[in-house]
């Protein structure tokens, strides 16, 4: 069906001006944060309640036109492209906080609402939604239970999945669905643990209960700088080891203090290599007993120097690094691909020893800021895209790292998902039979060939071919 | 739905702590059989056992460096305890309310990774020894909640917590308890109401709103209630996941 036809065909379940098919909008929605790849939509649609998605994915089903979700398009791995064209099924415009019911302490949004949305929503009541991936300020609620994203404070409140209690969703047979209730657990499989982190691929979400979480008493903020990478990563070690479980423990190395440095006047103490950032939480005594216990253990792992913040506003600038080390990275060149694998954290010495000799012999440039407390990794490789040749060496990089962290008893993907990019690396890490157990987890759920095609799982109906079409796409 | 006579089919059992919440089965086929430590790395909190091993045991091999599951200690619960001991994969399927609920989650939240054995006999693996990871579909998590029903953990990978950090448990303990009682669970704004309503109280967890009762309680406007002899009240979207996971792993209803 070409794309006048699907056009005309949703304007009658849609009002046309929340139909997008222009040459600029189908560019713009050809990919997600992850632009290795590509594949233009015929259209985008708009909807603004659960029944007009209902309705949208009906007539797609009805008509054999593939229909992908996409929240804010942040995703890392290509999990919100249009892989075989068709309708791009965006939750931009299910924007609305349906519900705030404190007593409970609970929320109720549309799907497209943004995290940090629904934390501003209940900051003045105490309380907060506590998945908070970096890209929080734009990234909607439903990319983030589709991605069950984790992010800075993941180490000690987890990732999304525990922090959702019911959702809506349109199965892939068009059928509404409200699954959950404001009372976790419960007698029953918990398949609700299933759908979150299923990349849109088992259905559409437009609606969720998500749990708040009091606001702690007291944050206790600690910035460390280390003479070495292993010097940094073994203090890490240390503090889990020592029974401490930080609210957040993040780490980064010289290139990205190098980039934050010029771009933000980040002071970084002369013979800098990583640094880390520590923030303990809880009640008074127990965030400040933590954290001099951290200050401790990074003194006799030789930091060279320990900033604690002593307010709101000092903490704030010792984030700047973290919040702002990815954006500052464009400073260091053209593009920059920023991998996602997760590791045992005892092994991060080894494996960032194993990153830094990867980059050198793809001879690309790397840059890591990442979640330590949780084992999990970003090399950033930043290179010029025009060079030839230089994205084969940045996938050859992507594909070494990951068989490494498989290899120390990881995984492909911490938080950024297998979407597209990852597909061809499933079978690393899983045998033919896990692959079928998680066919059957699929198979639990109406599945449809047109439903967000070709994510996740490999050798899927009709993708292979697609798959040197997209990468074409890019260049 | 009540509980009501005995049930053809194999049922699985561990240590038979809870085979008391379920309806009578005949014929058994026990998990005690896949034991044994596989891996513990203490730096990473994370285990890895067979699914058959004791609590009691996997809690002394933690202890011995520091770490535990944040489970009660059954000396301090009364004797005949609801939530503790029994079996690892006993304490997956059945994911019941515990003292540290509040603080630390349920069992749950532990599992990082499992080898799963169908009705069959097929084994197959799912997740990894990271503390978190976003490969594919959770597999692992499935056999949570679900009682021994459709998928049999064998081997689990459980993230542990360091025994020094434990914060204070929040059951209020209020007679002794004879296991299996009743559980529910309710929301927060129902919590003084189906306390008050429940008869024969011998627990409760302001925190996390669950109320243990030697008698049947009313069933929570939203929530839900586990009860012996198969006794459960849930809300009709989890017969609809049950069903849809039945069919999918053991359509012939083999486990019971
Ligand atoms: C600078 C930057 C920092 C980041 N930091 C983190 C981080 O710290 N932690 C982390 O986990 N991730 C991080 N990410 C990745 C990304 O932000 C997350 O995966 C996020 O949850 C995606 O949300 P989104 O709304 O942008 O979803 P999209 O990118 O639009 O979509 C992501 C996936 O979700 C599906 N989807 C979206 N909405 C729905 C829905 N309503 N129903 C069903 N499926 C849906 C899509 O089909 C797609 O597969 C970062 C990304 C960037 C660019």
């Amino acid at each position: 069906m070409g794309e006048s036809d699907i056009f005309a065909g949703l304007a009658s379940v849609l009002p046309p001006e929340r139909i997008l098919g222009s040459e600029a909008a189908r560019r713009v929605y050809a990919h997600d944060a992850y632009t290795v790849d590509r594949s233009a939509p015929d259209v985008i649609v708009l909807p603004e309640t659960t029944e007009e998605a209902q309705s949208v994915i009906r007539w797609c089903l009805a008509h054999q036109v593939p229909f992908t979700p996409r929240g804010a398009g942040t995703g890392l791995s290509g999990g919100a492209m249009a892989a075989k064209g068709g309708v791009i099924l965006s939750t931009k415009r299910l924007n609305r906080i349906l519900q705030i019911d404190i007593p409970n302490r609970r929320l109720h949004a549309q799907a497209g609402v943004a995290n940090l949305k629904l934390s501003q929503a209940v900051a003045a009541e105490g309380f907060h939604f506590a998945p908070d991936p970096s890209s929080q300020s734009v990234s909607t609620l439903g990319g983030n239970i589709a991605e069950n994203s984790g992010g800075p404070h993941t180490l000690k409140y987890g990732v999304t999945a525990p922090h959702i209690l019911a959702m809506t969703w349109i199965d892939n047979a068009g059928e509404v669905r409200t699954w959950g209730t404001g009372v976790e657990g419960g007698p029953g499989p918990d398949l609700l643990s299933v759908l979150v982190g299923s990349e849109g691929t088992l259905g559409f979400v437009t609606e969720a209960w998500v749990k708040l979480t009091p606001l702690p008493a007291r944050v206790e903020t600690l910035l460390a700088s280390f003479p070495s990478v292993v010097a940094a990563t073994e203090t890490v070690a240390e503090i889990i080891a020592a029974g401490v479980i930080p609210a957040a423990l993040e780490m980064m190395d010289r290139n990205i203090l190098v980039a934050v440095q010029a771009a933000f006047g980040l002071e970084v103490p002369a013979g800098t290599e990583a640094m880390l950032l520590v923030e303990c939480d809880g009640s008074p005594a127990a965030a400040q007993a933590e954290i001099e216990e951290v200050y401790a253990i990074c003194q006799r792992f030789g930091a060279i120097e320990l900033k604690l913040a002593a307010n709101e506003a000092e903490r704030k600038h010792l984030w700047t690094a973290r919040k702002k080390g990815v954006g500052a990275m464009g400073r260091l060149a053209p593009t920059v691909v920023t991998h996602d694998g997760v590791i045992p954290r005892s092994k991060l010495p080894e494996m960032l020893t194993f990153v830094y000799e990867v980059a050198e012999a793809e001879r690309l440039g790397v840059a890591n800021i990442f979640h330590a407390g949780d084992g999990n990794l970003h090399p950033c490789f930043y290179f010029d895209d025009r060079e030839p040749g230089v994205v084969e060496r940045v996938v050859r990089a992507g594909e070494r790292i990951l068989t490494k962290c498989i290899e120390l008893g990881g995984s492909v993907s911490g938080e950024h998902g297998i979407g597209v990019e990852k597909v061809d690396f499933m079978p690393l890490m899983f045998s033919e039979a896990d692959l079928a157990l998680q066919g059957d987890v699929k198979r639990m759920f109406p599945i449809s060939e047109f439903a967000n095609p070709c994510k996740v799982l490999p050798n899927l109906k009709g993708c292979v071919e697609h798959q040197r079409r997209w990468r074409g796409a890019a260049h | 739905m009540a509980g009501g006579g005995t049930l053809s089919g194999r049922r699985l059992r561990g240590l038979g702590t809870k085979q008391g919440f379920l309806a009578p089965a005949v014929a058994f086929e026990s998990t005690l059989g896949e034991g044994g430590l596989i891996d513990f790395s203490p730096a990473d909190q994370v285990v890895e056992v067979g699914a058959g091993m004791p609590i009691s045991e996997l809690q002394a091999l933690l202890g011995a460096e520091g770490q535990c599951l944040p489970l009660l200690d059954p000396a301090e619960w009364g004797a005949a305890a609801a939530g503790y001991p029994g079996t690892v994969g006993g304490l997956l399927a059945c994911n019941l309310p515990h003292g540290y609920m509040a603080s630390c989650g349920m069992p749950r939240d532990w599992v990082l990774g499992a080898t799963l054995r169908r009705p069959d006999g097929t084994e197959a693996k799912s997740g990894s020894r990271a503390v978190k990871s976003v490969a594919g579909y959770d597999a692992h998590k499935l056999g949570v909640g679900a009682w021994g029903r459709g998928l049999m953990y064998v081997r689990v990978i459980l993230r542990t917590y360091p025994t020094k950090g434990l914060p204070a448990m929040s059951i209020v303990q209020s007679a002794p308890i004879q296991a299996p009682v009743f559980i529910q669970r309710c929301l927060r704004s129902d919590f003084d109401s189906m306390l008050r309503q429940t008869p024969g109280v011998v627990a409760h967890d302001p925190q996390t709103q669950v109320i243990w009762s030697q008698e049947r309680p009313a069933t929570p406007p939203e929530g839900w209630v586990i009860g012996p002899g198969g006794y459960r009240a849930r809300p009709a979207w989890m017969d609809e996941a049950e069903a849809a996971f039945l069919s999918t792993f053991d359509p012939e209803g083999d486990w019971i």
